[in-house]
């Protein structure tokens, strides 16, 4: 991670010396994680599209004010919550569109709308997952994600969410404690 | 040697390689030593391994990916000046700017677009400079101008308009607010997004300094109510709510007025008690308590101890 951060640092610097360029190079870094975030946080993959690229746009912005308080992972993963925040608070027709993603799983069909984003996971397993972390409430999904998926520890994950250590510990183990139960068929 | 019921507690942290040196060895050493904590770390793990197991699924396409992020990044920056630039044009329009002018010899083509790139990360005394030498420059430099804003890069273009808009000549303020009516809005940007940006507490700071001309104190009032709206982070919202205090606490009763009239008008969250040693100012006093009555429900007429005692306060 250290070797990662300092890499990052630079890119942030060649950025904010005028290279725009620089940043190009960290979008290519990240898409992928940012991508993967988004996708678990909305279970959808134009949306996670969307937001991501949201999160990045966001990014290039704010990043000549950036001062390297936090590395630029952490910082990229605060903006894409915020933004996933914002979105939740904001377009409440995403809850009508969450419920028919859950009615595609129920009916076991793809839950990916974009075919032309790489491939699907057909694996029923795989499904279950997606279904149960998506019915998660929304603090404890994130928080999972950040552990789970982008290999967060707990600090980093309450930078990145705004809160404390001990709410990250309490959350992880909710969801933990929730995802035994529904998945105890599968464990 | 630890107890389950100590143990317990840890087990994920534990798990979670969040503990450190003897803390980790002592809860290890509980694991290691009891069936139970030992089964409930292996369901930890066998949890993780099926959560891991489960992959994303898809997966974004890299170079049309990052085009998409460069295309949003263009219309964000236009939509971002174009909201803010019909509201500067109109106040620079009203506020009479002295300037004295030297005489410079106007700045050729390349030199502008230099200029232009310098004055972003200028401060504020070298951006005057900057906006002095190009205002001296003539219609050529006005017209390369113009041409940045049209087809510059996203930075350049609002520079250039920010620039233009402290022009004194009407015609090319006019021109600005023209041009910013005819672009259509992109699909992608939604205005009321402004107040969620880092840097938005700039235009908070720039709103509220319409509100001070008469002329220009709706427009100052329709930005507000947008970012508002829109959803300030907290940066902005601590700018909002610290200017509206600053002329709550003016001795200027007419920067009282103008605080109480954004609380009721955009609605910004306020502490209420402060209101309330507002309810002995001659002509304010009647303002603060209609809306202390609005917002609470109560009526304690102009008995500052009893407001103060509503809100848990001491005078």
């Amino acid at each position: 991670m250290m070797g990662t951060d300092m890499a990052d640092a630079e890119l942030v610097l060649k950025f904010q010396g005028g290279q725009d360029g620089a940043f190009d190079d960290l979008v290519r870094r990240y898409m992928r994680d940012a991508f993967s975030f988004c996708m678990r946080l909305t279970g959808r993959a134009d949306e996670a599209e969307e937001l991501s690229q949201e999160g990045f746009v966001t990014a290039y912005r704010a990043l000549r004010g950036f001062r390297g308080e936090a590395s630029f992972r952490s910082w990229l993963f605060r903006i894409l919550i915020n933004r996933w925040r914002d979105r939740r608070r904001s377009r409440r027709r995403e809850d009508a569109r969450m419920e028919l993603v859950k009615a595609d799983v129920e009916s076991r069909g793809a839950h990916l709308s974009s075919g032309d984003l790489g491939e699907l996971d057909a694996g029923e397993l795989g499904d279950v997952v997606k279904e149960r972390v998506q019915d998660l409430p929304d603090r404890q999904r994130e928080v999972l994600v950040l552990h789970v998926y982008h290999g967060m520890s707990h600090h980093e994950i309450a930078d990145v969410l705004g809160c404390s250590y001990d709410d990250v510990k309490m959350n992880l183990s909710l969801a933990r404690k929730r995802l035994r139960e529904t998945m105890k068929d599968y464990l | 040697m630890m107890t389950c019921d100590t143990a317990r507690g840890r087990l994920e942290e534990l798990f979670d390689g969040e503990l450190r040196g003897d803390e980790a060895a002592t809860v290890q050493a509980h694991v290691d030593a009891c069936a139970a904590c030992a089964a409930e770390i292996a369901s930890f793990r066998r949890l993780e391994e099926v959560l891991r197991g489960a992959p994303a699924g898809a997966r974004p396409d890299g170079e049309r990916y990052l085009a998409r992020v460069k295309e949003k990044t263009r219309a964000q920056e236009r939509s971002r000046w174009l909201a803010f630039v019909p509201v500067a044009a109109a106040a620079l329009l009203m506020i009479g700017l002295a300037w004295v002018l030297a005489s410079p010899p106007p700045p050729k083509g390349s030199d502008i677009s230099a200029l232009v790139d310098e004055y972003r990360a200028a401060d504020a005394k070298r951006q005057a400079a900057i906006e002095e030498k190009l205002h001296a420059g003539g219609a050529d430099t006005v017209a390369a101008l113009k041409a940045l804003v049209q087809s510059g890069a996203p930075q350049r273009q609002q520079v250039a308009a920010v620039i233009l808009a402290r022009y004194q000549d009407k015609s090319v303020t006019q021109w600005l607010v023209d041009y910013s009516n005819r672009e259509p809005a992109s699909q992608d940007v939604e205005l009321l997004e402004i107040g969620s940006e880092p840097s938005d507490d700039e235009l908070v700071g720039s709103a509220f300094d319409l509100l001070r001309s008469s002329k220009t104190r709706e427009d100052g009032l329709r930005v507000l109510r947008k970012l508002h709206k829109g959803g300030l982070n907290r940066q902005a919202a601590y700018a909002m709510a610290d200017r509206v205090k600053g002329l709550l606490a003016s001795p200027s009763p007419r920067d009282q007025e103008l605080g109480l009239e954004v609380l009721k008008t955009v609605g910004v969250k306020f502490p209420l008690p402060d209101l309330v040693d507002m309810l002995d100012v001659p002509e304010l006093g009647d303002k603060a308590y209609e809306f202390l009555k609005q917002q609470t429900n109560k009526d304690y007429g102009r008995d500052k101890k009893a407001w103060a005692d509503y809100f848990g306060r001491r005078l």
